[in-house]
């Protein structure tokens, strides 16, 4: 099966963004296909490089990172919510004339037409952090 | 598995305006998935049905008048819109109360709605 | 026969409530996170046993809180979440 993920809560703020890692994981292990998982509103936030996580912590936006670059995963930050949240990709930076631009790897900023995509062309949409 | 290209996709509002982006983000996201030809429908649950009520003006926080743009949903060919009648009168509001008509369903036809979907987006 | 991931206690959301008043025997509930509390709630265990209603409580969220699962739920870990994804659709995640 394909599946794709809406995550809408910050890593760290509400447990919506581990309990979707961890799902992600399971998908994956199962030997299902995660094709894409679309962050929205504070959800965004995984998206941003700067994050310092202390050393006992789970370090979550880098974890999406791997699973995302190992397993051939899109992970889509929703633009409106990152432009608020001042996540910004290198042509937003230079759009606006921010001084930074802060995006990991592999996340890419997009539109909600991504979401939109996801839910038509998978077989399974699964929301955390509600 | 063919993967059917129009779906039957249920957009649900369970929160009240202003304390939260929900809504503003959902409506933006059912605008979208209107525009790629889906068959959208909004189901307002709990709070959601706050989204609605009459005489709505943020203007002196100020905060989105999101209110206008539920309005505006039937102009971009969204029409269907659904609260349950029981938390309606839960909440102790009548169809007159709402600043836009919607289809008030009882809890048999809230289970038909859910039977008929293909994915669910919660905001 | 959707599958209805509750993710808050009876305490902290309505959700569990709104799903009550409409769900049948063919839905299935998954309680996640703080939704794992409301196994302490017997009325509404009670209540869903006996709409027939299966619920199933994720293990590692019941664990980290400190809470048992009873005779009258079915427990799963993230494999046993994922395959109710598969089995039921479309899923609703309430907060």
């Amino acid at each position: 099966m394909k599946f794709a993920l809406h995550i809408t809560c910050a890593p760290y703020s509400e447990q919506g963004n581990l309990s979707g890692l961890n799902f992600a994981k399971a998908v994956i292990e199962k030997g299902h296909t995660l094709t894409r998982v679309f962050f929205s509103s504070d959800g965004v936030n995984t998206g941003s490089q700067l994050g310092v996580i202390p050393q006992d912590e789970i370090d979550i936006p880098s974890a999406w990172s791997e699973l995302a670059i190992i397993n051939n995963v899109e992970l889509i930050l929703c633009i409106s919510a990152c432009l608020k949240r001042g996540l910004l990709d290198q042509d937003e930076a230079d759009r606006y004339e921010k001084e930074a631009s802060n995006i990991r790897h592999p996340f890419v900023i997009s539109g909600l037409g991504q979401l939109a995509e996801a839910a038509i062309t998978n077989d399974r949409l699964v929301t955390f952090g509600v | 598995m063919v993967t059917k290209k129009t779906k039957n996709l249920l957009f649900v509002f369970d929160k009240p305006p202003h304390s939260s982006p929900a809504a503003k983000e959902g409506l933006d996201a059912i605008l979208t998935a209107s525009a790629f030809g889906q068959n959208v429908t909004l189901l307002l649950i709990g709070d959601g049905i706050f989204q609605l009520l009459n005489n709505q003006d943020p203007s002196h926080l100020p905060t989105k008048n999101t209110a206008s743009i539920f309005q505006a949903l039937e102009m971009y060919g969204i029409e269907n819109i659904a609260t349950p009648s029981e938390n309606l009168k839960n909440k102790g509001l009548s169809p007159s109360d709402l600043s836009l008509q919607c289809d008030i369903i009882d809890n048999i036809q809230l289970a038909e709605l859910y039977a008929k979907q293909d994915q669910i987006l919660s905001f | 026969m959707t599958l209805h991931i509750i993710t808050r206690s009876d305490s902290q959301s309505q959700s569990v409530y709104h799903c009550l008043s409409f769900i049948g025997k063919k839905d299935t509930l998954l309680f996640i996170e703080d939704g794992t509390y409301c196994i302490l709630n017997n009325h509404l265990c009670d209540t869903l046993q006996s709409k027939n209603i299966q619920c199933y409580y994720l293990q590692a969220d019941l664990a980290a809180r400190g809470l048992s699962a009873n005779d009258n739920v079915l427990i799963v870990d993230y494999n046993g979440f994922v395959t109710l994804t598969e089995n039921h659709y479309p899923s609703q995640t309430w907060g």
